[in-house]
């Protein structure tokens, strides 16, 4: 039985009715990784060549012309397990931020919840991120095998709550993703600003530098508030057994990102429901 | 035997006419301040009733709609242009939210709103099967039992693997219906997606709709088509102005609703003042085989001489028959005041096969000049023709004329 009314309550979230359009959901991750198989030449190799490229940037510039700290690990190590979570955030929060927009015609049309969409972009985005592990995987053990600075560095026993990691990044990219997608359907003009935003964030994070060399402690507060900080510098931990990061950054990080995910989640519940209305 | 599949009870839906929203930030901003302090200021909710237009510049598409359906109803959703049907179905199908009121679906809803919407270019036909299925709230081992069928239905076949950018606008038509045609909801409810395809399509289209219908699902249809609506439908709910103006069953509303909007008020262009003629009321009648159209016409000046001509059209406009000066040698002379000129099409209802004609009206001086011209004056229907084979009459026999041709060897 339906019952169409006027909603109420935001916070809603119907995970039966989620459960209810898993093929869907699956249906829409073949789609988007289908459709982008087919339309390039190499394919998913992108997906390798980009965080390959930016890692040898920043290993260039950051590394060795500015001479940033990366806590003794090796610069390749050191970014790239930065920057494949910061991918995987970064993936999902775009997927969902332009969930609405892009499937406008479908949406226009057709009942589904709505929030399968971004859902969908947290799935495909993992196939990525299973790539950029890969590669991150070769660096990690040519650099394991031959460890040639002052400081070692090995896998520690809590690289089991990886996927802890991937949950707690996939949370984080939807939450801001749910935003971003409700707040570009009612201002349009955010759509300029959001290359200049995430770029922003992206230095907000702890990918080029370790947090223990901002001595600021505005600063820090700053990073630690953003959700994927906690991400980042954990999932380097886990690797590594390298991190800046104590007890109060995780609790910040996780409280940060609930925060986030939750009025995310409101705001786009919000505007999905006359979303159709606005296009 | 009764039981309520859709119960839609004081629905309303506001649309803030040109503004879709507060332009800039700084306007949000001011809003939530003045929202924030008197609590009232901009309510949607307690607009008062003036008009479907509301105090502060809100459309009201749908105006305290209720109405319910009963189980194996098959609901007729009709009304002119901006009268509020799409939306009701929106509202319906839970595309976009009412702004008050609610509805109660009993049963699994499929909807149709545009067919092929849920497709992606870049895959192929097979894949978009599966996809679009999913969209509309199939599983994947239910399309898969129904994909023999789909693609029979589509014709298809030989494009399954086919990108689906590059198939012809009729074949992606075809192969969106056949898809949700397919899909087993206890609830349907279809907007006007028989606009597209050719007619024979359209044909088929209507005879799985029915059969749909036959199987005691639960169907509401939006349509301009009132062939369509009055073979498909049993009820009818008449839209006017964003509120039920009429509902019941179907023949009788939709005998109103075409009085109302092909002979009634707006209709017709109003009458100058300055114009001495006018068409004050068409009608028809059978007379055993015979047709008679009874024109009313009255002037307010005299004129001299008048021909009427009373023209028989098929839906598509071709001329069925004609009755002028030519035929009848019929002219009226010194008109002033009102007259009733009777044609009459002899033995005309035997020939037809069933189907809607229509007919026009036109008034002419005798030296060819047009005084008046009136297209679709009257809808006529022929249905009388038996079925053949026991099938749907209206399928099986094609074209104008009934005249059960034979064969036989010489």
């Amino acid at each position: 039985m339906v019952i169409i009314q006027p909603t109420k309550n935001f916070f809603k979230l119907n995970i039966k009715e989620l459960i209810e359009y898993r093929d869907l959901l699956m249906l829409l991750v073949k789609r988007d990784l289908t459709v982008i198989y087919k339309q390039t030449i190499l394919g998913p190799i992108w997906f390798l060549i980009q965080p390959l490229i930016t890692t040898i940037v920043f290993t260039i510039i950051f590394g060795r012309v500015a001479n940033i700290s990366t806590d003794g690990l090796p610069h390749m190590v050191f970014y790239m397990s930065g920057i494949v979570i910061w991918n995987y955030a970064q993936g999902v929060m775009n997927t969902a931020g332009n969930s609405l927009a892009t499937n406008s015609t479908m949406l226009s049309k057709v009942y589904f919840p709505r929030l399968i969409i971004p859902l969908s972009g947290v799935v495909s985005n993992l196939v990525y991120l299973g790539l950029n592990l890969l590669m991150f995987l070769a660096f990690y053990l040519y650099y394991y095998f031959n460890q040639t600075g002052a400081t070692q560095f090995a896998p520690t026993w809590a690289l089991l709550a990886f996927p802890i990691v991937v949950v707690y990044t996939a949370l984080v990219g939807l939450g801001v993703g749910l935003w971003i997608a409700a707040i570009t359907t009612k201002y349009r003009d955010f759509r300029f600003m959001l290359p200049f935003i995430v770029q922003v964030w992206m230095y907000a994070t702890p990918i080029i530098y370790p947090v223990n060399v901002v001595a600021n402690p505005l600063y820090r507060a700053i990073i630690w508030i953003n959700p994927v900080s906690l991400a980042v510098e954990f999932n380097r931990y886990l690797f590594t057994g390298h991190t800046s990061l104590n007890s109060v950054g995780v609790i910040i990080g996780c409280v940060s990102t609930l925060i986030t995910f939750l009025t995310g989640l409101a705001f786009f519940n919000k505007v999905q429901r006359n979303f159709v209305d606005i296009i | 035997m009764s039981e309520k599949m859709i119960s839609v009870e004081n629905i309303s839906k506001h649309y803030r006419l040109g503004v879709i929203n507060r332009k800039t930030f700084g306007d949000e901003l001011h809003y939530f301040l003045k929202k924030l302090f008197h609590r009232k200021l901009d309510d949607f909710v307690t607009i008062g009733d003036e008009g479907r237009l509301g105090a502060k510049g809100l459309f009201k598409a749908l105006d305290n709609v209720s109405f319910t359906v009963e189980k194996g109803d098959v609901i007729g959703l009709i009304g002119t242009n901006g009268s509020g049907k799409s939306t009701l179905l929106k509202v319906l199908t839970r595309i976009t939210e009412p702004t008050t009121g609610r509805a109660i679906l009993n049963g699994r809803v499929g909807s149709l709103l545009e067919v092929g919407t849920g497709f992606h270019p870049d895959l192929t036909g097979r894949e978009n099967i599966y996809l679009s299925g999913a969209v509309l709230g199939m599983h994947k081992h239910e399309i898969e039992s129904k994909f023999d069928e789909i693609v029979e239905f589509s014709g298809i076949k030989d494009f399954l693997d086919t990108p689906v950018r590059r198939y012809s606008s009729g074949m992606y038509v075809r192969l969106g219906f056949a898809v949700a045609a397919h899909l087993d909801p206890e609830i349907l409810l279809i907007d006007e997606v028989l606009a597209v395809g050719d007619a024979e399509f359209q044909k088929k289209c209507l005879a799985k709709m029915d059969d749909i219908a036959k199987c005691g699902r639960t169907i509401i249809f939006v349509s301009h088509n009132m062939t369509a609506v009055r073979e498909l439908c049993n009820k009818c709910v008449w839209l006017k102005d964003g509120k039920v103006f009429a509902q019941g069953p179907s023949a009788k509303i939709i005998d109103e609703y075409l009085r109302a909007t092909t002979l009634g008020s707006g209709a017709f262009p109003i009458v100058a003042p300055a114009d001495p003629l006018q068409v004050d009321m068409v009608r028809h009648y059978f007379d055993n085989d015979d047709l008679v159209i009874e024109n009313d016409i009255s002037t307010r000046a005299t004129i001299p001489e008048l021909e009427i001509q009373n023209i028989i059209k098929t839906a598509s406009g071709e001329i069925v028959a004609k009755a002028n000066l030519h035929s009848t040698n019929f002219i009226v002379t010194q008109l002033n005041g009102a007259v009733t000129v009777v044609a009459r099409f002899p033995g005309i209802k035997k020939l037809l096969n069933n189907g809607r004609y229509y007919v026009d009206l036109n008034v002419n001086n005798p030296h060819i000049r047009v005084m008046l011209t009136r297209s679709k004056v009257l809808e006529i229907l022929v249905d009388d023709k038996p079925a053949l084979n026991g099938q749907d009459s209206n399928i099986v026999n094609f074209g104008l004329l009934n005249i059960r041709p034979t064969f036989s060897k010489k």
